[in-house]
């Protein structure tokens, strides 16, 4: 009995170090890459050892020389802001969920999330519509409701057509998220935040702009999607 | 008279002089050994880029990318990417806008941690492979992806080695018409000499 015991015993730790082994096997594969790469580039030589060049890159901080690519290389600190906002946006989420909403909660989080990356607009305009949706006023939600998107910096006319359209893109998301905030707003019976409104429509104009751009306007349909875009269905709304 | 005269003044010179060359040498090697210190301690501080981790100097990152992230695309990429086949479990995609307005980056981290594993879609050339795979999604589609990065974690959650490449080489190599060496100088990379020292001390066979 002792003796089955201690094969099962054995078998079981057999198992685990083969299961370790294969979670590390992944790592040391990188680490194999980042050897043959490193010969490749003459950061290291045949035998693995460190050649000057690279002595000199480690200690000068193992910057490239372009901005894009240290960028690229050095993303992890960014990235670690992102997720963590993003975990804490989640935990809004799921207090905006409850029935009836814990908008205390949720508005701690996104709080929170803003603390990290205060200039990020995506989690601006969840805290713009968070304050119209908890009846903090349009003045209050109004600065965190702007559109503000690198996708979009500079004149429409100098963008190429890759830009043109992930602009469009970027702030057809955001005014979805603003119009979602005012679906909620009728569904409590009231009418719709004006900044709301105000921001929606600085949204839909430059969407309009980039159609044109983009030729996705037939000349004809022009005057019906200008009204559209431009300054159709004016609202009564909530100031 | 005149004779010892002059050998005593002689003396008296040397006597004088003796410990300001002393003094100066003292000065000098102490001046060499902060130096050294100095430059030794700045090598170290700039090789673990520590004026960054301090948040003195602003990373090269929080300069070039823009402050908000482009969450839908990355979340239509990863979408993609299952749907090729590739297990997505650990892996994360950021598309970073950069501030110019001229294109994205997309940074992926591959979390061991979290139970990234290099799948079979991948290829031959697993790091590589992956690389291949986020660049021949929708987002080259428009042709502002300008680069695609990989940040490999590793069962503890450290990064590892971050490696960076420009879209084009990258599409040349998944579409075979560049070798693996030529792909391989368009390359720029780091690995984290302390994550790799710690992982080391703790398993030396891997």
């Amino acid at each position: 009995m002792t003796k089955n015991y201690f094969i099962i015993g054995l078998a079981l730790t057999g198992l685990m170090l083969l299961g370790g082994g294969c979670s590390q096997s992944d790592t040391s594969l990188v680490i194999d890459f980042f050897n043959s790469w490193a010969q490749t580039r003459g950061i290291t030589d045949k035998n693995g050892n460190p050649t000057a060049s690279s002595i000199w890159y480690v200690a000068t901080g193992q910057t490239t020389g372009n901005d894009q690519t240290d960028a690229a290389i050095d993303a992890g600190q960014v990235i670690k802001s992102i997720k963590d906002a993003d975990a804490k946006v989640a935990k809004a989420d799921v207090a905006l969920a409850k029935k009836p909403p814990d908008n205390v909660t949720a508005m701690a989080n996104i709080d929170s999330a803003l603390t990290g990356r205060p200039k990020d607009q995506t989690i601006r305009t969840r805290k713009g519509v968070l304050l119209l949706e908890t009846g903090q006023g349009s003045k209050a939600a109004a600065p965190y409701l702007a559109i503000n998107s690198a996708k979009c910096s500079g004149a429409i006319e100098a963008m190429t057509q890759g830009q043109v359209e992930r602009c469009y893109d970027q702030i057809q998301a955001e005014v979805n998220e603003m119009a979602s905030a005012n679906i909620r707003a009728y569904d409590a019976k009231s009418k719709p935040r004006c900044a709301v409104l105000t921001a929606q429509r600085a949204g839909r104009q430059q969407m309009y702009y980039l159609s044109k751009r983009m030729n996705f306007l037939d000349p004809q349909d022009d005057p019906m999607f200008a009204y559209g875009y431009l300054g159709g269905g004016q609202m009564d709304c909530m100031p | 008279m005149d004779t010892p005269k002059k050998n005593e003044s002689n003396k008296k010179t040397t006597i004088i002089e003796t410990p300001k060359k002393k003094h100066w040498f003292l000065k000098g090697c102490l001046i060499f050994f902060v130096l050294l210190i100095v430059l030794i301690g700045s090598a170290f501080a700039m090789a673990f880029r520590l004026p960054q981790k301090w948040g003195i100097v602003k990373s090269p990152a929080e300069k070039v990318f823009d402050d908000t992230p482009d969450r839908t695309s990355a979340k239509k990429v990863t979408a993609e990417l299952k749907k090729s086949g590739m297990s997505t479990k650990g892996l994360d995609v950021y598309v970073l806008p950069l501030k110019d307005g001229s294109g994205e980056v997309a940074v992926v981290t591959l979390d061991a941690s979290q139970g990234f594993a290099f799948s079979g879609t991948a290829g031959g050339d697993p790091f590589l492979g992956t690389m291949a795979a986020i660049a021949k999604t929708q987002l080259t589609n428009n042709a502002t992806l300008k680069r695609v990065a990989l940040d490999y974690k590793d069962e503890t959650g450290a990064t590892i080695f971050s490696a960076t490449a420009p879209t084009g080489p990258i599409l040349d190599f998944a579409n075979g018409k560049i070798s693996r060496d030529i792909f391989m100088k368009s390359i720029d990379g780091r690995l984290d000499i302390k994550n790799t020292v710690d992982r080391y001390q703790r398993n030396p066979l891997y």
